[in-house]
């Protein structure tokens, strides 16, 4: 479990009113203040807010969510199935459940802080995806339930995420607690992440309950949050690893840690990853012929620093370097007839980000982060049919960014925070396009205010965000400034005390601004766009339990949910195809069941299992426009049933991974005919991995993995063949 | 059941296509036979090109006809930018797979695909327009290729301006129009006349900024619509005088595609124009009407613009939204509406093609 993952689950529950930390908290307030506020908490006011909460949860819940529930029953009557599932595992719970089960049993390795939250959080550790065949974040993100991993394939190709079709720009993203960004383009690609530093993956949908974090984790419409392991010196030690596999792919690393004595500790982690991507496809234009892909090369060089002062239990201080380089090919679609492909990508980003976390009184603490990012990105196309029969787009993007966050508990009952961050981005561009590009600077302010109160069996959470965005430019129009209130709310609630089961609901109201794209892209941007807003309703159950010898964990979820998202942001042609406009068109309509299923079992001292399955269905439909025969069908690539499952076998040294993927059809842009269907696919993966005893320890560890078991062909996205059948194998050696 | 309904006409075509002498298309004034049906090619998104076929005796659209009479070919490629009919065969320019495609215009069946290559560089076709038993196609590498339509090979290609896209027949000369579109900014703003006994670029006439849409009449003049910078330069619309290659008039108007017929100049908006399509006065391109509608049909993204020469009517693509399936639409020549059919599955409707 990250220190970021807030416990809101009924773990918290666990401690008894009377186990004395409440009273030595009045014991020790020192302000008329704290007496004032500790006063309140009186059990009749206690009573007071617990009524006046539930009517708030009450009618919140009425107002936001029933109307387009029981619009949604009436309609479609899908969310009956929730209804009636939930009743079903209430009543099979509550004929289960012994009454012995007590919650303060619940904190050994099931993941009810992940589980019993008011939102639904999806967590992935090292341990799990190095089972998963995994290189990328996106390799590990496309099990998630609810996401949809948009993969133009192979290593070097992009990879970008959208949590519940929102779209991937709507998906936040924090390295270590910092916010990524991109403020040219908006959407992260995933597949330039690597996993080798990582130690934690977790998908919050809306935002991350916890209090202590920038304003820019409420800005986003669900949130990615990357743990690495550079602060995780506890030994001066290092890490070797080799991977190799298919089409040319060479991965060394390796990870260096230091640490200095009980306060400091540092660490270097750096990769080299190559391939030349190759892989055969069934060609398009004739059955039963393969072709290959084109230009496809990678060569990413990746390297990390981290550093952690520790002033002693309250204060403590990290620093992080991060530079990533990389060449490859872009590939592009695969053109029928037209095998010709030679345009190329360069960049390179480098940010420092340094964070300082502190406990300013029993009560109160603060974060103050900053961080400075460079990146570079170099687009050539030799067959471009200009002049110099060759197009050249540089572009330079820096960033600065401030952030401060404070928290303050009121008692044991009410705590409130607020947070506020101040990004400045650029973007610069040097190659034969630079006159009248507006050359922007932004300047995005944000301030979050939240207010979270927690009794034993109910949890309100309430936050609103107000947004400044002011860019200005060299040259073309001035966009108008941007200012907005976004709300959000969530709470969870135990039905029986005696359960492990939390209902839960949210809501959330948030934007994403026009990007330095859409705003300002040679001839294509548009200055007058507005941002593109989502509201987003959530409905769930989730259940974490585990038998009293701590042999068999369990949790589910099922949430319901649905997304409006209006003045979507949407390149349009003009004239030809080859100018396009961005337009404030399209209006969505989203509704869906994301359901999570994990069991761990134990079957003696040398097996162990572990099982992870998830299951999303979703109705997407534009309805942008009545008069458009896109009304009311699915959105691109949003297919209606999706699931992934992990298997994991442990026996001894021995752990066997099977995973499991799916998609049911989608559909490209357009109508949903026959022409425009992108056909599902399941595709399996296996792995194997054992340990070996080196120097009188297990510090060796080998796997031989099999991607796409079956040699699949298959697609994300229409044209862009994924690879099939592949093999890849590693080696680490700790020392 | 749309086979079935084509196999009369085909039947009828194939018998009177045999009974024409071959690529014997005269420019100056035809006697043109009426319209048994008409092709659409739509542009599609990306490897969606698509040829569809309206028949006018059965009033019916068979949305997918190359598919339909081709089923082993994988579909027309990426972009289906433009066609034309000459002699017997319809040869269909596919910009981004790079070549032409020559299927027999009677039938629809699949003759020839021509790699449209300098080296292994795509030479990306855009236009073309058949003459002298040639079909000149214009390329997006600064060429006008010529296709020798009895070898169906390329048999030489013609070095004109940056970028070339439309052009329009006039005596023995081709005027296309250099729009250096993919030079920005600096575009191109001329107009290449070629001989097309020669095969050689006579000269090149200064229009204005990006010229895409040519057209010319029959009293020795050539049309042009130049699309301007997207910025500080407007679009402007500019008639030349071919006996001495000079500016007759120009006016600032945007104009998408431009086509003369009945002493005026039919006009589509383009992007930065108006919704509607146009009739002007070529003498001095004052708007004889700002929207040739009557009946009230309202054409949401009016993108192509052709007209049967020989009835008048007019027909315009629906774009609609550039994603969803577009509409080919027709009137009469006093603006009411004869049809209006949906492309399905065709994305981006941008030219029609008379069947006679």
């Amino acid at each position: 479990m990250g220190p970021q993952v807030p416990v809101t689950g009924f773990l918290r529950h666990c401690p008894p009113k009377a186990d004395g930390k409440a009273t030595k908290l009045k014991a020790s307030q020192k302000t008329c203040l704290h007496h004032f506020i500790a006063e309140l908490s009186g059990e009749r006011l206690a009573g007071f807010i617990r009524f006046a909460g539930t009517l708030l949860l009450f009618f919140t819940f009425l107002f936001l969510f029933m109307i387009p529930l029981t619009r949604y029953i009436a309609n479609m009557g899908r969310m009956a199935v929730v209804v009636i599932l939930a009743g079903l595992i209430t009543t099979y719970a509550s004929a289960q459940a012994p009454d012995t089960l007590s919650p303060v049993n619940v904190t050994g390795t099931v993941r009810a802080d992940t589980v019993l939250t008011t939102v639904l959080v999806q967590r992935f550790d090292k341990k799990e995806w190095i089972q998963f065949n995994s290189l990328s974040v996106a390799d590990v993100v496309r099990f998630f339930a609810g996401t949809l991993v948009k993969d133009y394939g192979g290593i070097g190709g992009l990879k970008t995420v959208s949590v519940r079709s929102i779209g991937a720009s709507h998906t936040g993203i924090l390295y270590d607690g910092v916010p990524m960004s991109d403020a040219q383009g908006g959407q992260i690609d995933l597949g330039k992440i690597s996993l080798d530093n990582l130690r934690e993956v977790v998908l919050f949908n809306s935002q991350p309950p916890a209090l202590l974090q920038p304003a820019r984790a409420y800005a986003s419409a669900a949130v990615l949050s990357l743990r690495t392991s550079g602060d995780q010196a506890d030994s001066t030690s290092a890490t070797a690893g080799i991977r190799a596999g298919s089409w040319g792919f060479f991965n060394p690393s390796l990870t260096l840690r230091h640490k200095a004595n009980k306060h400091f500790s540092q660490s270097l982690n750096g990769e080299w990853q190559q391939a030349d991507g190759s892989y055969r496809f069934d060609a398009y234009e004739q059955d039963g012929s393969r072709a290959k892909r084109n230009n496809t090369d990678i060569k990413a060089l990746r390297a990390e620093y981290d550093a952690t002062y520790r002033f002693n239990y309250t204060s403590r201080i990290n620093f992080k370097a991060y530079y990533y380089s990389s060449h490859r090919g872009l590939p592009g679609e695969v053109i029928l007839y037209n095998t010709r492909s030679r345009q190329r990508l360069e960049d390179q980003i480098f940010f420092a980000q340094a964070g300082w976390q502190k406990r300013i009184a029993l009560k109160s603490r603060m974060a103050i982060n900053a961080k400075y990012q460079y990146y570079y990105n170099r687009y050539t196309d030799p067959d471009f049919l200009n002049a110099q029969r060759f197009l050249e787009n540089r572009f330079f993007q820096r960033e600065g960014y401030l952030s401060a966050a404070y928290t303050y508990e009121f008692n044991h009952i009410l705590s409130a925070a607020y947070a506020s961050d101040f990004t400045f981005s650029s973007l610069r561009r040097s190659d034969a396009y630079t006159e009248n590009f507006p050359s922007p600077d932004r300047h995005h302010f944000l301030n979050n205010a939240t207010l979270k109160a927690r009794w034993d069996r109910l949890d309100i959470q309430g936050n609103i965000l107000h947004t400044y965005l002011q860019d200005r430019v060299k040259a073309g129009n001035t966009p108008r400034i941007l200012r907005a209130y976004t709300p959000a709310i969530a709470a969870s609630y135990q039905p029986v005390a005696a359960w492990p089961m939390r209902v839960r609901f949210f809501y959330k109201e948030i934007f994403r601004v026009p990007t330095f794209n859409d705003r300002y892209y040679t001839l294509v941007g548009n200055t007058n766009l507005r941002p593109e807003y989502v509201r987003q309703y959530n409905l769930g159950v989730a259940w974490a339990s585990r038998d009293f010898s701590n042999r068999f964990t369990w949790s589910a979820s099922v949430d319901a949910y649905y997304n409006y998202v209006r003045d979507k942001i949407v390149a349009v042609p003009r004239q030809n195809l080859f100018q396009w406009t961005m337009l404030n068109v399209g209006t969505a309509d989203i509704r869906g069941i994301d359901a999570v299923l994990y069991g761990n079992k134990k079957w003696n001292e040398h097996w162990r299992t572990s099982v992870r399955l998830s299951y999303s269905y979703q109705r997407t439909l534009d309805i942008t426009n009545p008069s458009s025969p896109l009304y009311k069908t699915p959105l691109p690539y949003a297919p209606a049933h999706s699931g992934s499952g992990n298997v994991s076998v442990y026996y001894g040294k021995y752990t066997l991974g099977y995973n499991l993927l799916l998609s049911s059809y989608r559909y490209r842009q357009g109508e949903p005919i026959r022409e425009n269907m992108v056909e599902g696919f399941l595709i399996h993966d296996v792995s194997l991995a054992r340990t070996f005893a080196y120097r009188g320890q297990q510090r060796i560890r080998a796997i031989a993995e099999v991607n796409n078991l079956f040699n699949t062909n298959y697609e994300v996205i229409r044209y862009y063949p994924m690879p099939g059948l592949q093999f890849r194998a590693g080696v680490s050696v700790d020392f | 059941m749309k086979k079935k309904n084509l196999l009369p006409w085909t039947l009828a075509l194939m018998v009177l296509a045999a009974s024409c002498s071959k690529d014997d298309v005269n420019p100056g004034g035809p006697v043109l036979s009426p319209a048994q049906g008409v092709y659409v090619l739509s542009e599609g998104s990306s490897n969606n090109a698509t040829l569809g076929y309206y028949s006018l005796s059965s009033n019916t659209l068979t949305g997918n006809f190359y598919q339909q009479q081709n089923p082993t070919q994988a579909g027309l490629g990426s972009i289906g930018n433009d066609m034309t009919i000459y002699g017997s065969k319809l040869y269909i320019v596919v910009n981004v797979s790079s070549d032409v495609v020559v299927v027999n215009a009677a039938t629809g069946t699949f003759i020839k695909r021509i790699a449209f290559k300098e080296g292994s560089t795509n030479k990306e076709p855009r236009y073309a327009v058949g003459a002298k038993g040639k079909v000149f196609v214009s390329c997006y590498d600064g060429t006008v290729a010529v296709i020798d339509t009895t070898s169906l090979n390329i048999a030489t290609s013609i070095r004109v301006g940056t970028n070339p896209e439309e052009m329009a027949l006039s005596g023995d000369n081709l005027y296309v129009a250099n729009s250096g579109g993919l030079n920005f900014p600096n575009y191109d703003s001329t107009l290449s006349v070629v001989n097309v006994n020669s095969l050689t670029e006579i000269t090149k006439i200064k229009v204005g900024i990006n010229p895409q849409s040519v057209t010319a009449d029959d009293q020795g003049f050539v049309y042009v619509s130049c699309t301007g910078n997207y910025g500080s330069i407007p679009a402007r619309l500019v008639k030349v005088k071919i006996s001495d290659r000079s500016i007759a008039k120009t006016a600032d108007t945007a104009a998408g595609r431009i086509r003369y017929y009945d002493n005026k100049l039919w006009v589509t908006g383009g992007y930065i124009g108006l919704p509607y399509v146009r009739t002007l006065s070529t003498a001095d391109f004052s708007q004889t009407r700002a929207n040739f509608v009557t009946d009230g049909t309202a054409i949401a993204t009016p993108y192509g613009l052709d007209i049967d020469k020989q009835n008048g009517d007019v027909y315009v693509t629906d774009a609609r939204d550039y994603v969803s399936s577009g509409q080919l639409l027709c009137f009469d020549k006093t603006g009411r509406k004869k049809f209006a059919v949906n492309t399905t599955p065709g994305v981006i409707p941008t030219k029609v093609a008379f069947n006679r």
